[in-house]
């Protein structure tokens, strides 16, 4: 007698089996367009997070930049600037010129 | 894995999933949608698809009944108002589709399991043990046991077994 194995399957199909498997499982149910949509979003998932990721980061270094530009204490640099004035000189007064000897 | 892949893993084996995950939740819906996204998001699809999926629905489907436990709704009124496991059948001559699901709801679930994989999901039964994490022979065991009882149940006749 031979026992029903998986490599050796009964020698007349099952009856049985085959009036249930002709019995069809009711439709899914599910909104077949919404699946679509949702597998093509998963589908760029990682894509999307990663263009995420490279956003926050840019952002978040930008923001950084500004911060430390807005709060930066100021720098104090000294440089000689020189300044021309005009200034009124007054004439030297005369005064009395003793004679040289050639004139005596 | 490509749209068009995708809609013809779908229209070929969603409603079967649906049937097998209908064994263990009231949501076998939203279970197979969920491993559907789940397929898609690890890119390449693995070798064996059939028992991965049939694998990935199990699991869902578990976790959801628990999870419907948890929120105490009894499993019990679930079914009540669950939709009917297969499409009505007008062939007189056929199995009635009630009977066949109240019968099948009366088996072990590790029996029924591998019934409905193997004669609505076409899972040979060393997928069907990649799927349970068992042995093709066990699971063969079960099958034959379980279609014993249905044939009990549904009084059919056995198979004619020739020399």
């Amino acid at each position: 007698m031979n026992t029903p194995t998986p490599n050796n399957p009964p020698n007349a199909p099952d009856p049985l089996a085959i009036a249930l498997a002709m019995l069809d499982p009711a439709p899914h149910g599910f909104d077949w367009n919404a699946l679509m949509f949702a597998a093509g979003r998963a589908s760029k998932a990682r894509t999307l997070a990663f263009w995420r990721v490279i956003a926050g980061v840019c952002a978040t270094a930008a923001c950084g930049f500004a911060l430390a530009f807005f709060v930066r204490p100021p720098v104090v640099v000294e440089r000689p600037h020189i300044v021309y004035v005009d200034r009124a000189v007054p004439a030297p007064a005369p005064t009395d010129v003793p004679p040289t000897r050639g004139e005596r | 894995m490509g749209p068009n892949q995708l809609a013809e893993l779908v229209d070929r084996c969603a409603a079967a999933l649906v049937l097998y995950a209908r064994q263990w939740c009231a949501t076998p819906e939203d279970v197979v949608q969920t491993a559907f996204l789940k397929l898609v998001r690890i890119g390449t699809p693995p070798d064996n698809l059939l028992p991965w999926l049939y694998r990935v629905v199990r699991n869902g489907a578990i976790d959801a009944s628990r999870a419907a436990r948890r929120r105490h709704r009894y499993e019990a009124a679930a079914a009540d108002g669950a939709p009917k496991w297969f499409s009505p059948s007008y062939d007189p001559t056929g199995i009635d589709a009630r009977a066949a699901a109240a019968s099948l709801a009366d088996l072990p679930a590790e029996t029924r399991e591998i019934i409905v994989a193997h004669l609505w999901g076409g899972l040979t039964f060393e997928q069907i043990a990649q799927a349970v994490g068992s042995s093709a022979a066990t699971c063969y065991r079960r099958y034959a046991a379980g279609l014993e009882i249905l044939r009990q149940k549904l009084g059919a006749e056995r198979p004619a077994h020739t020399k």
